[in-house]
């Protein structure tokens, strides 16, 4: 089993007073490798296991999650950046170097010193890191959006059809009402209030079975992927686009089948 | 007979039987994306792999190849051993680490293979990797070189004098293009000496890459790996394409949930409008077994209407789908992390027939309650009804 990914970390960790240098451990690596605190392990940086130290766990911990490492799966371990360069052989080498600014510096600006020195590194600020790690979330959403586009007009030539059929039944009873002299004009409100009706019903159906689908889907993923995090949620903003568009898709229905029956003769409608 | 009623019913209202197709069209296409997508990424994959040259890669147990800064210790003995087995052509071992680039005072952290002599496949190019280094187009424009210029390789920065501690210069040989290169990464290739000596890694791989004789069975082969190098894992391609299959679940699952979705949306849009007009045509329906039409053939007759707005949408869900493909595969090919020769959206006679499956058997599904409907008519009383008006 590959520890791929160790961090480092300079921050002093509850139970370091042991004889054995200690390690953090995430719940979910402590989880797969089936260790708890006090444990002793042995880590190497070769898969024979040659150069293999003993480290004590020091802790389990639950740290926050970033949704990118949950699909990863990675196992991780927190050990001391002097432990770790000696494990590694990699002496006075960093993968990254954080910094912490003086009160009311310019974040962009040390940036751009930094930057300017050209010695071969890449420097970001927080916020530049927080866009750049969140890529692969705002792209899975463009193409969430692009789906939801394609199913919103499959959905909208559904309801279409089926308003469209619903209220075209009635043309019997409109044809009857027409010739005991119900006006046009109410007749024409009633068909349209039956397909915003109808699109409505079938909005909060649909809405419904969202929210199941939402449920279920969390039910399924967190357990899959040993995570707190919400896969699916079921947004005001969302259940408001959804409502709207199918609304106005009833309406419009409604006014295409409307006009379509008062167009036809009375006593054809009914039959004679 | 049936077919020719089953038509005729189609064709009497032209403007519903057009709003179904087009409905149905637009879940066929979106079905025939989702297909695409739920194999597509591992069949570009799989596709790059099998174009590089060789079928199995050996790595540091529990790694993927690229994924992990670990080394394979005593890498040409190991080499020695694999390279001995009957069913091996050649192995060979392989660098891939990050370096410094130089050359007229800029200085670029680049990927760099260490690449041995018979190993075309991983880069495209017309030069020849022995002559020197091969460079991605992105490296060679920033930093502003051609083929026949000399650029400076250097490790790991010194703290004090900030300049690297190994260097070496090499001649650039040409440009070539790497099948793995993610969006925005500046690439070079060296022969895997140059970078031995650079790095003083000799006996040391990232990977090895084995090529197997012709007829010989991979899987067999990685198997004696697995079993005499238990520190190391061989992965042959269907064994890499398992691993990545893991990663990219979320892609599978999608691609599931959404061939689900524009199945039921097929099917109850067949169903809710042949039910509806089943309702308007219980009076023909009647009439034609009063007139010696079976029940069998009557149900016969609905489902094949239900089969028949399938069939005669499945063109033209093909067409949209691949249509809609391109987009929706430049959107997910913008995502960090993903090389620029992999596709997510594969069109393939599979995929297209695996569609063309679904939607018919959708179709013909959401015709089942109408056609039972029709069935089960009760001939005296409906035509009385009928009559009754």
């Amino acid at each position: 089993m590959g520890l791929v990914a160790a961090l480092l970390s300079l921050l002093a960790l509850p139970g370091l007073a042991e004889e054995l240098p200690t390690a953090a451990v995430p719940a979910r690596t402590a989880d797969r490798l089936g260790i708890r605190e006090g444990d002793v392990v042995e880590v190497a940086a070769d898969p024979g296991m040659r150069t293999a130290r003993r480290v004590r766990v020091g802790v389990v911990w639950s740290p926050k999650e970033h949704p990118a490492d949950v699909a990863r799966q990675e196992l991780r371990l927190v050990l001391r950046l002097p432990f770790l360069e000696t494990l590694t052989g990699r002496a006075d080498t960093v993968d990254r170097v954080v910094v912490r600014l003086r009160e009311g510096a310019q974040a962009r600006r040390v940036r751009e010193d930094l930057e300017a020195w050209s010695v071969g590194f890449d420097a970001y600020t927080a916020e530049e890191l927080a866009a750049h790690t969140s890529r692969a979330f705002v792209v899975v959403s463009r193409f969430h959006k692009a789906i939801a586009l394609v199913t919103l007009l499959a959905g909208g030539i559904f309801l279409v059809a089926v308003t469209g059929l619903r209220t075209s039944e009635m043309r019997r009873e409109i044809g009857a009402l027409r010739l005991v002299g119900i006006g046009r004009g109410t007749l024409f409100l009633a068909v349209v209030g039956i397909a915003t009706g109808v699109a409505l019903f079938g909005t909060l159906l649909g809405i419904g079975v969202g929210a199941v689908l939402v449920a279920a889907i969390n039910a399924y993923y967190q357990p899959l992927f040993q995570t707190s995090l919400v896969f699916a949620v079921l947004e005001p903003q969302t259940v408001g686009a959804a409502a709207a568009f199918s609304v106005l898709l009833g309406v419009l229905s409604g006014v295409a089948v409307a006009t379509r029956l008062l167009r036809q003769p009375p006593l054809e409608q009914v039959g004679r | 007979m049936v077919a020719f009623l089953a038509l005729r019913s189609l064709r009497r209202s032209p403007t519903r039987t057009l709003l179904l197709l087009a409905g149905i069209t637009l879940s066929g296409s979106l079905l025939f994306d989702m297909t695409m997508l739920g194999s597509g990424l591992v069949e570009s994959f799989g596709g790059v792999l099998g174009r590089l040259g060789y079928e199995i890669r050996v790595v540091p147990r529990g790694t993927l190849p690229l994924s992990s800064a670990l080394l394979v210790p005593n890498a040409s003995g190991i080499v020695g051993e694999i390279a001995a087995h009957p069913d091996v052509a050649w192995a060979s071992p392989m660098i891939a680490t990050q370096l410094y680039a130089e050359a007229g005072g800029r200085r670029l952290s680049v990927v760099a293979y260490g690449i041995p002599s018979r190993l075309p496949g991983l880069v495209r190019t017309e030069a020849d990797v022995r002559d020197g280094a091969v460079l991605n187009a992105l490296l060679a424009r920033e930093l502003q070189v051609r083929p026949g210029e000399r650029i400076r390789l250097g490790t790991r920065l010194s703290p004090q004098t900030l300049a690297p501690e190994a260097a070496v210069e090499v001649r650039v040989a040409g440009l070539g293009e790497f099948p793995f290169d993610l969006r925005g990464q500046r690439t070079l290739a060296v022969p895997l000496s140059v970078l031995e000596e650079l790095l003083g890694t000799r006996d040391r791989a990232s990977f090895l890459v084995v090529k197997i004789r012709e007829g010989a069975d991979p899987e067999a082969v990685r198997e004696w790996v697995n079993h005499t190098f238990p520190e190391l894992e061989a992965l042959s391609i269907p064994a890499l394409l398992q691993a990545v299959r893991g990663q990219l679940r979320y892609f599978d699952h999608f691609s599931v949930i959404l061939s689900g979705v524009s199945l039921v949306v097929a099917t109850l849009l067949v169903g809710t409008v042949l039910t509806l007009q089943i309702g308007e045509r219980l009076g023909e329906l009647a009439v034609l077994r009063a007139l010696g039409l079976q029940r069998t053939r009557l149900v016969l007759l609905v489902l094949l209407e239900g089969f028949a707005l399938a069939a005669a949408s499945c063109p033209l869900a093909l067409g949209i789908g691949l249509g809609l493909s391109e987009p929706l595969d430049a959107i997910l090919r913008a995502l960090p992390g993903v090389p620029q020769d992999l596709r997510f959206f594969v069109p393939s006679p599979q995929a297209a027939l695996r569609t063309v499956v679904l939607l018919l058997g959708a179709g013909t599904l959401g015709a089942a309650y109408p056609a039972w409907v029709a069935g089960s008519l009760h001939l005296a009383s409906t035509l009385h009804r009928e009559v009754q008006g």
